[in-house]
């Protein structure tokens, strides 16, 4: 049926009534801690938890952490997301790919990646090595999975249009499942960067000499909470930063899909 | 003759053994518009995708009378929805048929664009068909299986899912770009009206298997417009068809 134009893109929307709900709350937050009504010690107010922000970005600790955070966060990702999209799209491709390894994938998905980090720590030892493959395979399994699906779920008749006007199977596959898959593809490098995000920081709270989680760790046990709270904001803000960017850069790539439109097969038969 | 289907059978065995059609022979001339007409479920688009070669008969042969021009395409298929790819833009969307060809790109897309701009479209050549309304989907794709010049263009109710009015602009520019590009058309239908309006000739068939029970040649006047519904031919043959269909149409919505 006709699917009518959606706006392209930009699911976010501006609304004064959040700007208004977020700053209210803060100021409570102010009063309440200035006026003893909560801890101040588990509650600075959040005009200290700025200036503590601003501290730690001019003396540079913050910027140093995060840098570590980012590289890590980059390098696993790229380990892990690339081979699961490969073999996601391969898997998502052939049926007999999928019969093999199908199995082995539901099996060991459930499993919660920062479990085997000590496993990985006895095999590869302790240091950046053994933290970058436990993020890898975090990223690994959401980038797979995503993939596969949405090739599997390609609509038949886009093939059966391509093999009646004689396309080749490299043709079909180039110019057909690549981009008629790529929204899912690129939900997968999304989800995979969110997770190995996650595991980042769980891993920096564990086991490391630098970064984010460790700035969250050591403020927490040195209870230096408003130093807790602004690399809290920094951990959000990067966050925020990576999940706005992909938007961008996916209107770019596959700009017939507008974000939440990724579905191709709505043909009812 | 350009094309013919010689005693074609299919029978699907799972989960049971259906037999969905059954000894279809039919011969089609060059550039003969054809309408195939028949109830829902009796095996027309079946019929179609086996001469798309989408299917394989069971038993049978579809032979093109090949005239030396091996480098056209047999056929080109106009889906009823969806046949568009969302990922390419109208005008690649229309040249891709020669792209399959090996057609290099600035040709192709030339080609294409002057297509489109010939019948209005060209103020949509880098739009994506969700830009699109599902009729002006419906004229891009049309367009694509006409600028692939396949022998046999094949049509499996491509008005189906649009409203009265605009299927009925739909079917004029369908046999403007026909007039203009003469090919030979099979189409597929269960609107009977539609069927006189565009074809030559009416083969009827019915299911269970599906069977072709009658071919009808339609001898009105063309260009045909909407006064073609006053000629005294016109209610003889839809009569005609309609007796054939009527039986199992009523099956249809009573069992």
């Amino acid at each position: 049926m006709a699917r009518k134009n959606k706006a392209n893109g930009t699911a976010d929307r501006f609304s004064y009534g959040t700007l208004i709900l977020v700053v209210g709350f803060l100021l409570l937050w102010e009063a309440g801690s200035r006026l003893g009504l909560i801890s101040r010690m588990f509650f600075p107010p959040p005009s200290t938890i700025g200036t503590t922000l601003v501290r730690l970005i001019a003396n540079g600790r913050l910027i140093d952490s995060a840098r570590a955070t980012l590289n890590r966060l980059v390098l696993g990702s790229l380990l892990g997301i690339t081979p699961g999209i490969l073999l996601g799209v391969l898997m998502g491709w052939s049926r007999r790919l999928r019969a093999l390894f199908d199995p082995l994938i539901a099996a060991t998905h459930p499993i919660p990646k920062i479990s085997i980090f000590p496993l990985i720590l006895i095999i590869f030892g302790i240091g950046e090595i053994s933290i970058v493959i436990v993020i890898g395979i975090s990223a690994f399994f959401p980038a797979l999975v995503t993939s596969m699906t949405g090739v599997a779920q390609l609509d038949q008749v886009y093939f059966e249009v391509a093999k009646n006007y004689g396309a080749s199977r490299w043709k079909t596959f180039s110019r057909i499942l690549l981009p008629g898959s790529l929204p899912s593809i690129l939900s997968g490098v999304r989800l995979g960067l969110t997770t190995a995000l996650l595991l980042t920081i769980a891993v920096e709270l564990l086991s490391a000499k630098q970064g984010l989680g460790v700035m969250i760790w050591f403020s927490w046990q040195t209870l230096r909470v408003e130093e807790l709270f602004a690399t809290l904001i920094a951990v959000a803000l990067l966050g925020i930063v990576i999940n706005s960017g992909l938007r961008v850069l996916f209107a770019r790539l596959a700009p017939w899909s507008p974000e939440h439109n990724t579905s191709t097969s709505t043909a009812s038969k | 003759m350009i094309f013919a289907c010689n005693d074609l059978s299919l029978v699907f065995s799972n989960p049971r053994t259906t037999e969905a059609l059954a000894n279809v022979s039919f011969t089609v001339e060059q550039n003969e518009f054809v309408c195939i007409v028949g109830p829902s479920g009796c095996g027309k688009t079946t019929l179609l995708r086996i001469i798309a070669g989408l299917l394989p008969p069971s038993r049978g042969e579809i032979v093109f009378s090949g005239n030396g021009d091996q480098q056209r395409p047999a056929t080109a298929m106009v889906f009823q929805q969806q046949g568009l790819f969302p990922w390419m833009t109208v005008v690649d969307n229309v040249a891709f048929g020669l792209e399959t060809r090996g057609v290099p790109k600035k040709e192709r897309t030339t080609l294409a664009a002057d297509f489109l701009s010939r019948v209005g479209l060209g103020g949509f050549l880098s739009a994506f068909p969700y830009e699109l309304s599902g009729g002006m989907r419906q004229r891009v794709a049309i367009l694509r299986a006409f600028l692939t010049d396949p022998h046999v263009l094949l049509m499996d109710e491509p008005f189906g899912a649009l409203d009265a009015q605009t299927r009925i602009l739909m079917q004029q520019e369908l046999l403007t770009t026909w007039r203009d590009n003469p090919k030979t058309v099979i189409y597929i239908t269960h609107d009977i009206e539609e069927a006189i309006l565009l074809g030559d000739r009416i083969l009827v068939m019915s299911g269970r298997p599906g069977t072709i029970q009658a071919d009808i040649p339609i001898d009105l006047p063309r260009p045909r417009t909407l006064s073609f519904r006053q000629h005294p031919q016109f209610d003889a043959i839809y009569q005609q068809v309609w007796q054939i269909i009527e039986t199992e149409v009523r099956e249809g919505i009573t069992r």
